[in-house]
């Protein structure tokens, strides 16, 4: 007897992968906007950024930085491509590397903390926490530049971080996975 | 300044046909059967059922035998490529041509007097977007045969919004296109 095989041919977006992301990066395709990211295999643009997020994510990554060149061994970067899956590549703010490849996509497990900053994209930065966690990113903060406060998350799990901690701005700033590194009161006042 | 909402959050980049076929070349879409580009997205299709073939490949052998007839610098083609700058790159079911074929390049839209879908789960989208894409591109004649509704939906006159005229025929009845002078097929034996 002759088995009938039935499926569903319902039509659907195709993911793009990084690989795909970096090709068309590389082709000068995405170069007519100014930053954008791969989610979920879709390659989205993302915002002009206004003079607010511009002061604070200067202000920490100048903070980040100094910080980092105090301990040793690490150091701070800003707006570079991470790739934290198949189908999603994403640009922090600033992150915290222990060095940054010399050529070649900048990969999750390389990223000891990423820094979002938020003045418009806060529920999009934070929604943001699930992906970064899932490519397992140790550390992700989101700072929210109108209601002045940090928030910190880390602990990565598939679904999102276990734990988050709350930092107004101009209080002092710990690292919980990054023994030692720290943002003094004056970093972010 | 008040920027347009739109710009102001995150929003999907809209391919081009040259991203699309760059990506194509590069083995980007292994994993499907057929993809096309669709106002700046790609979509992919993995399988195609069998009365979907087989109404594809009766109404192809019939449209080719009369266009061997009526317009011998014209052929037939099924699921090719046609290049609609600068966002979509549909691969209708069936098209007649007279694009010289040449292994590097996309059939210019301009060249395709009568696109056919043959549609099951696609309907809406056959009837929808892609119906709105192939009048704006001024695609002359446009067939839509729905194998749950067992008609063809027959349209012509193409706009910037649709088609201007539209006709509906029974699987069956034979069908005649408005645009192409004597082009007649039947519709017997589509299941």
């Amino acid at each position: 007897m002759t088995e009938h095989f039935t499926f569903e041919a319902t039509p659907g977006p195709v993911k793009l992968r990084a690989e795909d992301f970096f090709l068309l990066g590389d082709a000068g395709a995405l170069s007519a906007y100014k930053k954008t990211e791969l989610l979920d295999g879709v390659i989205v643009a993302l915002s002009p950024q206004h003079s607010l997020h511009g002061r604070v994510q200067r202000a920490l990554f100048r903070a980040l930085d100094q910080a980092c060149q105090q301990l040793g061994g690490i150091e701070a970067a800003f707006e570079i491509s991470v790739v934290l899956g198949p189908h999603n590549v994403v640009q922090p703010d600033v992150i915290v590397v222990s060095a940054l490849p010399d050529r070649g996509p900048l990969l999750a497990a390389q990223v000891k903390l990423a820094v979002a900053v938020s003045d418009s994209t806060l529920d999009e930065d934070l929604a943001k926490a699930a992906r970064y966690a899932a490519g397992g990113i140790p550390e992700y903060w989101v700072a929210d530049a109108n209601g002045r406060v940090i928030h910190r998350m880390w602990s990565p799990g598939p679904d999102g971080y276990a734990r988050t901690e709350l930092t107004a701005f101009g209080e002092r700033v710990e690292a919980a996975t990054i023994a030692g590194l720290q943002i003094g009161r004056e970093g972010l006042a | 300044v008040n920027l347009p909402r739109a710009l102001n959050e995150p929003h999907r980049v809209k391919l081009r046909v040259k991203d699309y076929l760059r990506l194509s070349e590069a083995g980007a879409f292994g994993d499907y059967a057929k993809t096309e580009l669709i106002d700046g997205e790609i979509i992919g299709l993995n399988a195609q059922f069998s009365s979907h073939g087989h109404v594809k490949v009766t109404l192809l052998r019939r449209l080719a035998d009369a266009v061997e007839m009526l317009l011998p610098d014209h052929r037939v083609w099924s699921e090719v490529s046609v290049a609609i700058p600068p966002h979509d790159t549909p691969a209708p079911d069936l098209l007649i041509t007279n694009f010289r074929p040449h292994p590097r390049a996309v059939t210019p839209v301009e060249t395709v007097l009568l696109a056919v879908e043959v549609a099951d789960t696609t309907l809406r989208e056959d009837l929808g977007p892609k119906l709105r894409l192939y009048a704006r591109a001024g695609i002359p004649e446009y067939w839509v045969a729905d194998l749950d509704g067992r008609v063809i939906h027959l349209m012509w006159s193409p706009r910037s919004d649709g088609y201007a005229h539209r006709d509906e025929k029974r699987f069956g009845e034979r069908i005649r296109s408005a645009t192409i002078t004597r082009l007649e097929i039947g519709t017997d034996g589509l299941v």
